[in-house]
């Protein structure tokens, strides 16, 4: 996840979300911890799924859970601060959907991860396939970029 | 050795610490955050180089390890109330970087898998510097021979 991420910018996503840096972000290092990422992760995720992206209007079944998170740490960040959070869809599967985000501070990418969320029923607690509609939806915030690594 | 993450038990692991899963480590779905997850993999890391010798090394030399990459695989949810175990062991010493190979358990299931690289940062420059000597034997004695 080097080389091939030059030039992707936050316009690049299809869902921009943005947050703020607390100061109860930080650790004795004097930057952002890396749990505060994982954070500024799923805001975008969330609004990826609710306000920004509304891909839940389509999917009222169930919840999306995560089963696969890595982050990679590119750049520090420090206090105070905003940070904008880019997400899209990378691929679409049956039952889970693969999910490409990075971290913007200061119009430098700061952290980039790739998830996996399974779509999980409400009353079977089991993973189950995603609503047709669903589908149609997720195809239209896919990422046209294609990170290798 | 390859091992399927149904069958590790803590004791594969070189380094074992408990935290207490607290009610706000919770989330609307009921269960615990994934958050929470990457705080409870975090203090086993830090208690792996708090607990030995290679903190005292690192302070004096003005040295601090930053993780680089943090990898999870959610296996199972996690509920409250109850204690999860936090097994933390070395997979690979490189020349300015580790990697550690993580699980968490409660009673006994496991319900995370973690691969975490951890760069050696020079508190100066703010640049990745070469592990001391002096800590490379330290490092060998918390390895985990493991492949999840």
């Amino acid at each position: 996840m080097t080389a091939s991420w030059e030039g992707i910018t936050l316009d690049d996503f299809p869902c921009q979300t943005h947050d703020l840096i607390r100061y109860s972000d930080l650790d004795p290092v004097g930057h952002v911890n890396n749990t505060a990422y994982a954070n500024y992760f799923e805001a975008g995720r969330l609004d990826f799924l609710y306000d920004g992206g509304k891909v839940k209007e389509h999917a009222t079944n169930g919840f999306f859970v995560l089963v696969q998170f890595n982050i990679n740490f590119r750049k520090e960040m420090s206090f105070p601060g905003r940070v904008d959070v880019g997400t899209g869809v990378q691929r679409v599967g049956r039952t889970s959907i693969g999910v490409i985000s990075a971290i913007y501070n200061e119009g430098i990418c700061r952290a980039i991860s790739d998830s996996i969320l399974v779509y999980m029923g409400k009353d079977s607690r089991k993973s189950e396939p995603l609503p047709q509609e669903a589908l149609d939806h997720l195809e239209t915030l896919k990422v046209t970029f294609q990170p290798k690594g | 050795m390859t091992r399927a993450w149904e069958k590790l038990i803590l004791t594969d692991f070189p380094h074992h610490t408990t935290e207490n899963i607290r009610f706000c480590d919770t989330d609307a779905v009921g269960h615990v955050n994934n958050v929470s997850f990457g705080a409870y993999l975090e203090t086993g890391r830090v208690g792996l180089i708090y607990d030995h010798k290679i903190r005292v090394n690192f302070e004096e030399n003005g040295l601090q390890l930053v993780l680089a990459q943090l990898n999870q695989g959610f296996v199972n949810e996690l509920n409250w109330p109850g204690n999860v175990d936090i097994a933390t062991g070395i997979s690979r010493i490189g020349n300015s970087s580790i990697t550690m190979l993580q699980a968490l358990f409660k009673d006994g299931t496991c319900a995370c898998t973690a691969e975490a690289v951890l760069v050696l940062m020079d508190l100066k420059t703010r640049k990745s510097t070469p592990l001391p000597e002096a800590v490379i034997p330290m490092l060998d004695q918390l390895r985990v021979d493991l492949e999840i």
